[in-house]
């Protein structure tokens, strides 16, 4: 099964996905993963990236399509459980529900904290179920297009990837690039793909194949968060507001933010789709467009229930939609989907063309139980909030030992190798250097991840052409690349305007207690 | 410009050169891809400095380290380190299980957690690690030498 796949397969593909993913491992594994990562989201010390890249070792022994819906589960739920913190003490529990701390948390003041949850829960379900509409229409046209990649393409689709996510999620583009730059050096350590002779291994047996992009992960988004929050001072959380009203919505209500939904689903799965925008961007989007369609502007910053279904939805929205360039091209537009992407490699999958052909039973598993990730998220949701509220207050002196004991377990366990957990640790100070001095993260890890793929791509590509590059400039998919790589180093400034566009109406609390800087940089 | 992204700098070029001097070991076809990366990573850097000196002429040098480490609380930060150090090194003499209480405990008790909420902390992750990772997907944890 290499050749594209005729609409008949891919509907009956459609369909044996759901009957796979309904396993009863799988449902257990949904809720689990949504749970874990509602828990995650709600701290606020702890961000979504960082929980997927800790509990990322979790999936290996797992079948891969179990491991990577135990993923996109803990994705989903870190994006919602972000909300309940927002809501219920006035601190975000990751960056992109900062939009939803405005009015969510007026609410809370006006004694309708069940009101926001309500609200908070079901727009995060549409928003979220709706993205995979598109993961399902979008993804595999693009894998098509994907399949006319050969290694010419493969070196600009790299250095594309690297220019995105280097240009967006950088404050200096050029310390973006250097980021990027230094990965490409570390990707180079191990044994040479082409020439077959060791490189930079420092003695060590244990880096033959390369940095372990497991543990490089779990450094630099995990354990580096340990050492950001062991520097602060350690600070008592707010109270958590007692819910005392229901968490239901009146038909009106949810009439009232029907069109908001739409209208961020939108927002949030083309933010989602477009590389190196992500969540944080988006959330401020969709209340932004809620504030500009209401017809009760009056009420936002108030506690206004549009405003947090606006921001909620977009959020969640933009979980779909940030797959595609991940599972077609290879390209992670953000931290999440970057370690995501590490999932995929630590199954043995490489994220193209061959996830829709030769792995598509698999992906079409994921996909079917990313959608009903969505159904648990909103039960769990519902039911659980109050309860996930008391664990948002958990203080940071005690999670800063307990992730360095799953860090560690997590480095260890993949290889059973005591140089993996050392390796961890470099990572994990240099991740959090990284943070201190505003470089990237996330570009340093794509770039461990894309580094091989970018040099075997010119290396063949030269080896073909006799040592001539004109090989690279050889086709009309190249030179679309280039473009997009042209437009990727050009980004920054498309985002500012977006950011700049997000005017959001002023809170009469003042600002929102939100997440440092090295973590909002994230 | 900031005196602290004359450390980003300096760590950069001395990554560049660290890299040059171990790929001039290598076989000359080996060679190509490594210098091509390293020179990538030097002509940034470089980009970087003109960028730095133009912003000195312009806006004149600022600190920049009070603005990265705003609110630095070394004491308990280096506590952390040490103590994290040492739960690596434990983990080689006396195994995964008992490294790990160590250092629960002691870490939390440095943080200033109050000692039920430490003891409780310290069984719950114990207990999480032991039932997801040895129970559930059967990975043997370091033993150490003694046991």
């Amino acid at each position: 099964m290499t050749e594209a796949l005729t609409t008949a397969q891919t509907l009956s593909l459609m369909g044996a996905g759901f009957v796979n993913a309904l396993t009863p491992l799988n449902l257990l594994a949904m809720a689990a993963s949504v749970t874990l990562g509602i828990v995650i989201g709600c701290l606020p010390g702890l961000s979504a990236a960082m929980g997927v890249a800790l509990l990322l070792p979790m999936t290996f022994t797992m079948e891969p399509a179990t491991g990577l819906i135990v993923l996109g589960g803990i994705y989903c739920g870190a994006i919602f459980g972000g909300s309940i913190s927002a809501i219920l003490i006035h601190t975000p529990g990751t960056p992109a529900s900062a939009a939803t701390a405005l009015d969510g948390y007026q609410l809370t003041l006006q004694g309708k904290a069940g009101k926001a949850l309500a609200t908070a829960c079901v727009s995060s379900f549409f928003g979220g179920l709706l993205s995979c509409i598109s993961l399902y229409f979008f993804a595999p046209a693009l894998a098509k297009l994907a399949m006319k990649f050969a290694s010419p393409e493969n070196f600009w689709l790299s250095i594309f990837g690297l220019t995105i996510i280097a240009g967006v999620s950088s404050k200096s583009l050029l310390k973006g690039l250097m980021s990027g730059a230094l990965g490409l050096i570390l990707s180079t350590i191990g044994m040479d793909p082409m020439e077959g002779v060791k490189r930079f291994q420092f003695g060590q047996v244990a880096l033959y194949d390369g940095i372990n992009t497991t543990c490089a992960l779990i450094g630099l988004f995990s354990m580096s968060q340990v050492l950001i929050l062991a520097e602060k001072k350690i600070k008592e959380r707010g109270n958590v507001v007692a819910v005392k009203d229901r968490m239901m919505l009146t038909w009106a209500e949810f009439k009232l933010i029907t069109p908001t939904i739409l209208r961020s689903w939108i927002i949030g799965n083309i933010i989602g789709i477009l590389p190196g925008a992500g969540a944080s961007i988006a959330c401020f989007m969709g209340y932004n467009e809620a504030y500009r369609f209401s017809k009760h502007k009056e009420d936002f910053g108030h506690g206004s229930i549009e405003g947090v279904a606006g921001s909620e939805a977009a959020n969640n929205a933009v979980t779909g939609g940030s797959l595609i360039p991940m599972l077609t091209l290879g390209i992670p537009g953000e931290s999440v989907t970057a370690v995501l992407m590490g999932g995929l490699i630590i199954q043995g999958l490489q994220p193209g063309p061959e996830l829709f052909t030769r792995y598509a039973p698999m992906t079409y598993t994921f996909f079917a139980g990313f959608v009903l990730i969505q159904f648990f998220m909103l039960a769990i949701g519902l039911i659980g909030s109050k309860g996930f509220a008391h664990i948002s207050r958990l203080s940071d002196a005690i999670l800063i030992p307990c992730v360095t004991v799953l860090c560690v377990v997590g480095s260890f366990a993949i290889r059973k190798n005591f140089v993996d957990v050392v390796l961890m640790l470099i990572f994990g100070m240099l991740g959090y250097l990284v943070r201190k001095f505003d470089l990237n993260p996330a570009a340093i890890v794509l770039a461990l991840i894309l580094g091989p793929i970018g040099e075997r791509g010119l290396r063949r590509s030269l080896l073909l052409s006799g040592g001539n590059p004109a090989i690279l400039f050889s086709t009309p998919l190249c030179w679309a690349l280039i473009i997009l790589s042209v437009i990727g180093i050009m980004s920054p400034m498309l985002m500012n305007r977006l950011e700049k566009k997000s005017v959001v109406p002023e809170s009469p609390q003042g600002d929102v207690d939100n997440r440092t800087e090295a973590e909002v940089s994230e | 410009m900031k005196k602290s992204d004359i450390c980003v700098v300096a760590f950069m070029y001395g990554v560049c050169a660290l890299f040059f001097s171990m790929t001039l070991k290598l076989k000359p076809a080996a060679q190509i891809y490594p210098k091509f990366v390293i020179s990538l990573l030097a002509v940034l850097t470089t980009l970087y400095v003109i960028k730095m000196v133009m912003d000195a002429k312009k806006y004149g040098v600022q600190n920049g380290f009070d603005e990265v480490f705003a609110g630095f609380q070394a004491q308990q930060f280096f506590k952390v380190v040490v103590m994290i150090l040492a739960f690596v090194v434990m983990l080689k003499v006396f195994g995964f299980y008992i490294a790990a209480a160590v250092f629960m405990l002691i870490t939390l008790y440095l943080l200033k957690v109050p000692k039920l909420h430490n003891i409780i902390a310290t069984v719950v992750i114990i207990a999480i690690v032991y039932f997801a990772f040895t129970e559930f997907l059967g990975v043997r944890l370091p033993k150490g030498m003694f046991f």
